[in-house]
């Protein structure tokens, strides 16, 4: 079994295992797998392997321990490492440098973590399947033949295939936890505001987030811990005043019967089922009594992640103009210049939001559209804070099937959106979910089970995240 | 219910250049978000106020004081400019030479 984050960063600290040997088990494990599996867009080798030998040094010399001491940790590509190419898996920024490290980086760095590479995703964060990056498709360990979800698929399959202990994806409709359920790995969508965006290449600020996808939940837990918190260069972070008691004696999860109707395959369905009834069973320390609960506007969640998310996609990727960065089309004609970079340098699925957005928002349109769609996340919202007023957490499935075959849901945009059902509550009400692995497919693809939590209490998914771990 | 005519009114307001053989492909693909958009006017909306922001923040404003930048960042931010000079971005000329 592979050492915890937790267990390695400590091994590390003392002694008793190399941050260099770490990072080149994890890089002999890419050689192996990149062919197949294609989760990293670019690996760091040489920058990782020296930073590794400088921890080393540093343990020699008498350096303290440290929560990510040389710990080899991957970085979807719309987060920016300085000095770094970071191109959002888009031909618009194929040869964009950052030239600043996100604060997520610099929180991890100064955590004593190693950046091991940039991993490939659906182009700007848009898409469920990794089939979107300009770059090529990343493939799905358990099974070749199928995608990895996404948008962070990189991330998800990198982590399930060994080639790195850890890895951060950003969320924005549910794009941390489908490709973590569909990989067989954990994912951890914080709440909004919990950890800085500062870095991160926006996609739909209001939803936006980043998170950790991990081998265990403990990893989950000891990541979000590193990379939370407010932050200057981001003023919608928000910091937890209280640190919430973790010894309550009873924890309270709530089924939401609008989760598990039409559309869900029945082994997934199973598969959560058994694992709630496996929590409710299990009277070791704490107790867990499931309740059904109803979110009456959970149907109304796609339709309005649907208007709200190209909304947000038009307006923030206008700043992609041919002028300001990446891919310029020569033109005397400035106009020019932008239609046509944008042309050339957006891909297809990319396209077609904008454009969607810009019509939502335009004249005569916006009422329609706009207006009602954040009255209806407004509700959404309301129905989270009343069934949290009844149970702490809420249980459903990640996503409403294992991972599809390549090009099974190409051709019809929607097909694809329906992928993210269960998750885009979530964003839309800026509460935190964590996604565990929960069984295996008879086909032997992983399943997922989502829990979702009250804003700011991460901690009580991570108690019961880890109590889901004891049954796997 | 989106025209021939509406992406190309789109693509302007959008600033991205549509392909004649794009059209027909796009003018379906977002009517079909669209139908699927449109079961929200299902949803009881009454007076609900629209949704603002997940933390129930405020704006912070920062006080007005001259921050002192450092060249190589300013640098770094002009060199990813595709069209650069010095500290400056270039861009080609705004108005048309008569």
């Amino acid at each position: 079994m592979t050492p915890t984050i937790k267990d390695a960063a400590a091994a590390v600290a003392n002694g008793d295992m190399t941050s260099e040997a770490l990072v080149r088990k994890v890089f002999e494990m890419s050689h192996e797998k990149e062919n197949t599996v294609h989760a990293f867009l670019e690996l760091y080798e040489s920058s990782a392997l020296k930073e590794a030998c400088m921890v080393d040094e540093v343990v020699r010399t008498g350096g303290g321990a440290k929560p990510l001491l040389g710990i080899p940790i991957a970085i979807k590509d719309n987060i920016v490492v300085s000095g770094h190419l970071a191109s959002a898996a888009s031909r618009m920024l194929e040869t964009y440098h950052a030239s600043y490290d996100a604060t997520v980086i610099k929180r991890l760095r100064d955590a004593g973590a190693i950046i091991v590479g940039r991993t490939n995703m659906d182009e700007f964060a848009m898409g469920s399947s990794t089939e979107n990056s300009a770059y090529g498709t990343t493939k799905n360990p358990h099974d070749l033949s199928r995608i990895p979800g996404g948008s962070s698929g990189g991330s998800a399959a990198a982590v399930a295939a060994g080639e790195c202990a850890a890895a951060l994806g950003s969320d924005t409709g549910g794009s941390i936890r489908q490709p973590a359920a569909l990989c067989g790995v954990v994912g951890l969508k914080p709440t909004y505001g919990a950890v800085s965006r500062h870095g991160l290449i926006a996609m739909a600020s209001s939803l936006d987030v980043i998170g950790p996808i991990t081998k265990t939940v403990e990893d989950a837990e000891v990541i979000f811990n590193v990379i939370k918190g407010k932050d200057p260069l981001d003023s919608t972070t928000v910091e937890r005043a209280v640190i919430p008691e973790q010894s309550a004696k009873e924890i309270r999860i709530g089924i939401p019967k609008e989760y598990f109707g039409a559309g869900l395959h029945p082994e997934v369905k199973q598969a959560v089922e058994n694992t709630l009834q496996k929590l409710q069973a299990s009277s070791a320390g704490w107790r867990i009594k499931l309740k059904e609960i109803s979110l009456p506007y959970a149907d109304y969640a796609l339709p309005c992640y649907y208007i709200i998310m190209p909304a947000e996609v038009s307006t923030n990727l206008a700043r992609f103009d041919g002028i300001r960065y990446g891919l310029s089309e020569k033109s005397d004609d400035l106009l020019e210049v932008y239609t046509k970079s944008r042309r050339s340098g957006f891909g297809e699925e990319v396209r077609r939001r904008v454009l969607l957005g810009t019509y939502i928002l335009s004249a005569g349109y916006y009422d329609a559209y706009y207006i009602k769609a954040q009255q209806v996340r407004s509700l959404i919202k309301r129905d989270f804070e009343k069934a949290f007023e009844e149970v702490d957490v809420i249980a459903s499935p990640t996503t409403p099937t294992p991972a599809f075959k390549f090009g099974e849901k190409s051709n019809d945009p929607v097909e694809m959106y329906l992928s993210d059902i269960y998750t885009v509550s979530a964003n839309l009400a800026g509460i935190p979910a964590l996604s565990v692995p929960c069984g295996m497919s008879s086909e032997g693809l992983p399943i997922g089970i989502q829990f979702m939590g009250r804003w700011l209490e991460e901690d009580t998914l991570f108690r019961v995240g880890k109590k889901v771990e004891e049954f796997q | 219910m989106i025209s021939k005519q509406d992406i190309q009114k789109l693509s302007e307001l959008a600033r991205i250049e549509v392909r004649e053989s794009e059209v027909e492909k796009l003018r379906h693909d977002l009517e079909r978000v669209l139908e699927y958009v449109e079961q929200l006017g299902r949803a009881e909306t009454g007076t609900v106020e629209a949704f603002t922001n997940v933390t129930g923040m405020t704006n912070v404003a920062t006080s007005d004081d001259a921050r002192v930048v450092v060249p190589a960042d300013v640098a770094g931010l002009v060199d990813a400019a595709p069209g650069h000079d010095q500290s400056f971005v270039k861009v080609p000329s705004v108005w048309k030479k008569r």
